[in-house]
């Protein structure tokens, strides 16, 4: 798996710990095929990259695309909701059902990404009105009912804050056994983005995000480590724009709006499609390379909270009594995951 | 041969510690450097055996006349946690190193710091390789002290990464209270962190390098080496190890071997598991105004060279 993986590209990006790194490693992750798709719930809030996460979803046969379930975060939730619904629309996939979620961190703070994805939350993009309203029953509920009612174990996704996966955890605690598997986007081996110390989804609901990686769930960590490593660039959105479908257009939009936003806040040519690789590492086994840590977070009120404290040092684990928890991307390749987002849209009407 | 009229003054703040000792070792070694003493922490062993380690070292160098001074036995706030696993009991195990042949100043590193900043004529660099309890206990006695002060050159600290634990390096796990005083000081400060102390490497190459220098001293570091790789062998599965405190004596004797970068850093006290971490941002978008100089890179094979150099050059 390992094999072919520049690993020498993992130190210097993201300053992730060189002298010691845990070792690459098998993933645990679950991946659907085309001809045995993996069931899939997306918990997002879109976001910029989350709609092409979406887009990814809604586009790819090795997915089976449960839901989508919305909570706050870049952006309020009631437009992270009509975002998603008019996002599925456009992606012609008025057949996955979203419900609505948390509209705050558990313990009830705010924290919002808008000077990153503007006010609403998809940029300056205006996409048609979906006939799609969400589902009364709301994103906790939907989620354990579609649990429930699934004959396989579900992935879930979650590529927001984490509030809504650990209300499911903790009111529905014997569905954890109906989940495959979490694949989510957030925290960081290296440093953070929000604060030095953290990235953007764990320390909107620290609290939440120790819940889950508390639970014993199987996990898998992309943080941004890896997604940094995930960048798409001027000529991918001109590649999307000129795929000539509504689709494709939408993606160019948001990509052309991240792009223009990360130029002006950090300066780069490029902006990383962070949440669109919790997907494609479900849908491509050997795109991401990842290692097994253990992940804790700190939920404290200092200058580390929303850290995700990464041990990957075998005698430090024994010292500690702690086994991993988590596989961690560590890598990926630009290229082919360029090419995956590209090919998935041009699939898409 | 730089006039001694040139010499930077500096005093090293130390819990020796296989590192510590080639920390020493360099320091007195270069002709750029005045050590005016050598103050001694609670650290990698109990402050006794730190102070014997520090009397037993200048013994092995032939340099009793180099004053030192014990410090704190014990961090600001929190109880003395040792690393005995990585130095053993001693602080220093694994070579046979001449008993002390001088006694400690019985003033105490406290006075010994104030008197000694106080009577130089020109700003002193503070080197701290241990703990910060001493500098920091300094700082808030003697806060007026500070202006003699031109540079802090410490080893401590690791962006966003640690080794005693994940996320906080041993100096600063020690003593968070102490090293936030010193990092919030505004007073000149590189922090060489773990970011390039492990690019700062021995491994068995350089080991038979101190071997063949041929000399007691170089002995008795192939020694210490070898016991100090047996550790990183064993827990990190790496044979070449970290010489952690000699780069900040490096980085004073010879400016430009180390390679730096200024950014904002702060120490968590209170996180239950991030405690003692040292927060390093580097976010170039945010204008937060930058307090430390952080050590990124050093060359491995200058670093050795500088190492060798200096045990060569003593009898």
């Amino acid at each position: 798996m390992s094999a072919g993986f520049n690993l020498e590209a993992w130190g210097p990006v993201h300053a992730v710990p060189t002298y010691h790194r845990a070792t690459s490693g098998e993933r645990t992750a679950p991946f659907g095929t085309a001809e045995h798709p993996i069931p899939l719930i997306i918990d997002s809030d879109p976001g910029l990259d989350d709609a092409l996460a979406i887009g990814l979803a809604a586009a790819s046969p090795e997915i089976r695309f449960l839901a989508v379930t919305t909570v706050g975060g870049n952006a309020d939730v009631t437009r992270c909701t009509e975002n998603a619904l008019r996002l599925l629309h456009a992606y012609g996939r008025d057949d996955v059902p979203v419900a609505e979620g948390a509209a705050g961190a558990l313990l009830g703070s705010v924290v919002r990404a808008t000077e990153i994805h503007g006010e609403s939350g998809i940029g300056t993009t205006v996409l048609p009105g979906s006939p799609n309203a969400p589902r009364p029953e709301g994103a906790v509920a939907l989620m354990a009912r579609l649990l429930e009612e699934s004959p396989e174990p579900v992935a879930i996704a979650p590529i927001g804050p984490l509030t809504n996966v650990a209300l499911l955890l903790r009111l529905y605690p014997r569905l954890a056994a109906s989940i495959s598997h979490v694949c989510l986007m957030g925290g960081s081996i290296g440093e953070g983005n929000t604060t030095a110390s953290a990235e953007f989804n764990i320390i909107a609901d620290p609290e939440a995000a120790d819940v889950v990686f508390r639970s014993g769930v199987p996990i898998t960590m992309i943080g941004l480590d890896v997604t940094h490593q995930a960048l798409l660039d001027r000529a991918a959105a001109r590649e999307l724009r000129e795929l000539g479908t509504a689709a494709g257009r939408v993606a160019a939009d948001l990509t052309d709006y991240a792009l223009d936003r990360n130029l002006e806040w950090s300066g780069a040519a490029t902006t990383a499609i962070h949440d669109a690789v919790a997907i494609a590492h479900l849908m491509v086994p050997d795109l991401v390379a990842v290692a097994r840590y253990h992940v804790a977070v700190d939920t404290t009120h200092g200058p580390a909270r929303g850290r995700t404290v990464c041990d990957g040092l075998p005698y430090r684990l024994n010292r500690d009594g702690r086994q991993p928890n988590a596989d961690v991307g560590i890598v990926i390749d630009r290229e082919r995951f360029t090419r995956l987002l590209v090919d998935a849209f041009a699939r898409l009407p | 041969m730089t006039d001694s009229t040139t010499r930077t003054p500096v005093i090293i703040d130390c819990d020796p510690g296989h590192d510590d000792a080639m920390a020493i070792t360099l320091a007195l070694a270069r002709p750029e450097l005045e050590v005016l003493g050598i103050t001694t922490v609670g650290g990698n062993a109990t402050l006794a055996n730190t102070t014997r380690n520090a009397l037993r070292i200048l013994a092995l160098l032939g340099r009793t006349d180099v004053p030192v001074a014990a410090g704190s036995p014990d961090p600001l706030v929190r109880p003395l946690e040792t690393a005995t696993e990585v130095h053993g009991v001693s602080g220093l195990d694994g070579a046979d190193l001449p008993e002390p042949a001088s006694t400690p100043r019985p003033e105490g590193a406290l006075e010994f710091l104030r008197a000694a900043l106080d009577a130089s004529t020109e700003p002193v660099t503070l080197i701290p390789v241990g703990p910060l309890t001493n500098i920091a206990r300094l700082l808030r006695v003697y806060p007026g002290i500070a202006a003699k002060i031109g540079h802090i050159s410490l080893m401590g600290g690791g962006m966003v990464h640690g080794n005693w634990t994940p996320a906080a390096e041993f100096n600063i796990w020690v003593d968070p209270e102490a090293a936030r005083i010193v990092f919030r000081s505004g007073l000149p400060i590189t922090m060489h962190g773990l970011d390039v102390t492990h690019k700062a490497l021995f491994g068995y190459p350089e080991i038979e390098r101190l071997d063949a220098v041929g000399n007691r001293v170089g002995r008795v570091f192939a020694d210490l080496m070898r016991f100090f790789v047996r550790f990183h062998l064993e827990h990190y599965g790496i044979a070449d190890t970290p010489i952690h405190d000699a780069v900040a004596v490096a980085h004073v004797a010879l400016p430009g071997v180390v390679t730096t970068s200024p950014y904002h850093v702060d120490v968590e006290i209170n996180g239950d598991i991030t405690r003692g971490m040292t927060v390093v941002d580097r976010r170039p978008m945010l204008g937060i105004t930058p307090n430390v100089d952080v050590a990124l890179d050093i060359d491995r094979a200058t670093f050795a060279d500088l190492m060798i150099e200096a045990v060569a050059s003593y009898r």
